[in-house]
């Protein structure tokens, strides 16, 4: 049978083992995203939200559970997902040219259309003349918006985002906002972004998933209302109905 | 002379007046840098002629310059000196490379299964841990009194602590860079071609610079124990017949080459490291 759902994830538990202990990471998360549906999550440090991101990326096998792609069951890294860690990990040695080729080079993609792709990516986010720096020679701000398009490089169906714009000023942050909105809604692309900036979280997404605690676990799923949802993420800052949402939010997030 | 200070040398390429001030005090200590380098030398030298000339210095124990000189230059006419010159560099240079090669290639292997580390780590312990030159008369009992049992000891000298290095630099590559290119995909030898050993160049470069030296001892034992030639040979022969201006001699040359291949490995490592040196 065909899955109406591109993630889904069912009572997810996930442990860290050292020699000494056991941590519970994450305890019985689920939840499941639509094709084309941008669900944003947001808690506080530590609550599991990257560990969540790299077990739907298969970095590592999960504890108990089941993650699904499409209706198949991860079972390691996949060329669909595209992973955006919260550190850039640009390869120092490796110009912004052959840091937005790593991927394509990992998959052999690395066909001229593909490696043309690349390029016009940087040029959208306004990087174009860096294309023969060194990582050494960017601010951390251009450091993120690298790393963005080397994920996007590969053309993935499934984005995950782990704080891809905290390094940016509010200028750049909107611009690339925008500019991920937009090649998303073009490409009917799927994602999931972990944020700290709520603002960030209400302009970008259709729903916005609260955690909390230790370990992890659901506090409450919020849907953005569809006055908010169809507007671009610079206006939505604007509209009447973001303030509720906002507190509504906050108040969640602050609950011990 | 105030004239020449603001000459065209001193100033050359200023884009305005501070700049070139700027340029003209750093060319100026530059100079004086070179200068004293230089003047300490001919001190050096002249100290040394002038007290084994009066009497201070026995030039039968300590030689002298002009004696090291005179030995060189009829070494040299002859072509004898050329040849020891010769074997050893070769001798160096085949230790250091195989022994950082193969240091490579066996961290590359205990990298790939961190079983096979675990296994092999109080071996590689207790190897670190042994003064290679104990080893010599192994060497030459199983490979004879020759050229084999003088390389196995440059390379005996330098691979296990290669091994050890590169080993622990592979491992100290930021677990974020193999999580990015396992999130790609990447199967085990993609991360390692295109993550951790890439990463690890610096170190491997800086190995060489310590394997270049550690393989010149390698080396020059071997020499002493097994050679009939070679720079290791001279000065242990020099020794025996109490020609001490010979032992000079090699010292000498020595020290010349084995500075030159360290430069050599520096002006690689800018070519190699220059990602470093931007911005
Ligand atoms: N590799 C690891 N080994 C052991 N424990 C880990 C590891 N990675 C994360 N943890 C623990 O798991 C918990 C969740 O970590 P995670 O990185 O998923 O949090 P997070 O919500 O992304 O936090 P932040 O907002 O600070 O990025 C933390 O308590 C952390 O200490
Ligand atoms: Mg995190």
């Amino acid at each position: 049978m065909i899955s109406p759902y591109a993630i889904e994830v069912k009572q997810l538990t996930h442990s860290y083992f050292t020699k000494k202990a056991e941590m519970i990471a994450i305890r019985s998360i689920t939840f499941s995203v639509l094709p084309g549906e941008f669900l944003v999550i947001v808690g506080p440090s530590g609550c599991g939200k990257s560990t969540i991101l790299s077990l739907i990326a298969g970095i590592f096998p999960y504890t108990s559970g089941e993650i699904l792609l499409f209706g198949q069951e991860v079972r390691g890294p996949s060329d669909k997902i595209g992973y955006m860690l919260q550190k850039d990990g640009l390869l120092d040695w490796r110009t912004v040219e052959g840091n937005i080729h790593l991927g394509l080079e990992i998959q052999r993609k690395n066909t001229s259309a593909d490696l043309s792709y690349a390029k016009d990516l940087l040029r959208q986010v306004g990087l174009a003349q860096t294309l023969k720096y060194y990582p050494s020679q960017l601010s951390g701000g251009m450091r993120q918006r690298v790393a963005l398009v080397r994920t996007l490089a590969t053309k993935p169906e499934i984005l995950l985002l782990d704080e891809p714009f905290s390094a940016l000023d509010i200028q750049h942050k909107l611009h690339l906002e925008e500019l991920l909105v937009r090649l998303l809604t073009q490409q009917k692309k799927t994602a999931i972004l972990v944020t700290h900036d709520l603002e960030e979280a209400i302009a970008l997404g259709d729903r916005i998933m609260v955690m909390g605690g230790q370990p992890g676990e659901i506090r409450q799923i919020f849907d953005v209302p569809e006055t908010l949802r169809n507007l671009s993420p610079m206006k939505t800052r604007g509209h009447p109905d973001f303030r509720p949402l906002f507190e509504k939010l906050w108040r969640e997030v602050e609950r011990p | 002379m105030k004239k020449w200070l603001k000459s065209a040398w001193f100033e050359k390429g200023a884009i305005s007046p501070a700049h070139a001030h700027y340029l003209r005090k750093s060319r100026l200590t530059q100079l004086w840098v070179w200068l004293l380098r230089f003047g300490i030398l001919i001190s050096l030298i002249w100290l040394w002629e002038w007290s084994t000339d009066s009497g201070i210095l026995d030039p039968f124990l300590f030689s002298s310059p002009s004696r090291i000189w005179q030995l060189t230059s009829q070494l040299a006419s002859s072509g004898e000196l050329f040849h020891h010159i010769w074997l050893t560099s070769w001798e160096t240079i085949v230790g250091f490379l195989l022994g950082t090669a193969t240091g490579i290639a066996l961290a590359t292997l205990i990298w790939a299964s961190p079983f096979l580390s675990q296994v092999l780590d109080p071996y590689l312990v207790v190897l670190n841990s042994m003064p290679k030159v104990a080893l010599g008369p192994l060497f030459i009992v199983t490979m004879g009194a020759g050229f084999g049992s003088i390389l196995a000891m440059a390379i005996a000298i330098t691979v296990i602590v290669t091994t050890l290095v590169i080993h622990s630099s592979f491992q100290g590559v930021d677990a974020s860079y193999s999580i990015l290119a396992r999130s790609f995909g990447a199967s085990h030898t993609q991360i390692f071609l295109k993550i951790i050993f890439p990463a690890c160049i610096p170190d491997m470069i800086a190995t060489l610079k310590v394997n270049v030296g550690l393989a010149w001892v390698g080396v020059i034992v071997g020499e002493f124990l097994v050679s009939k030639a070679g720079l290791g040979y001279l000065i242990i022969y020099g020794f025996q017949v109490f020609n001490l201006t010979l032992v000079m001699v090699s010292l000498f040359i020595v020290a010349i080459i084995s500075t030159v291949m360290y430069q050599l490995i520096a002006w690689l490592e800018q070519r190699l490291l220059r990602y470093r040196l931007v911005s």
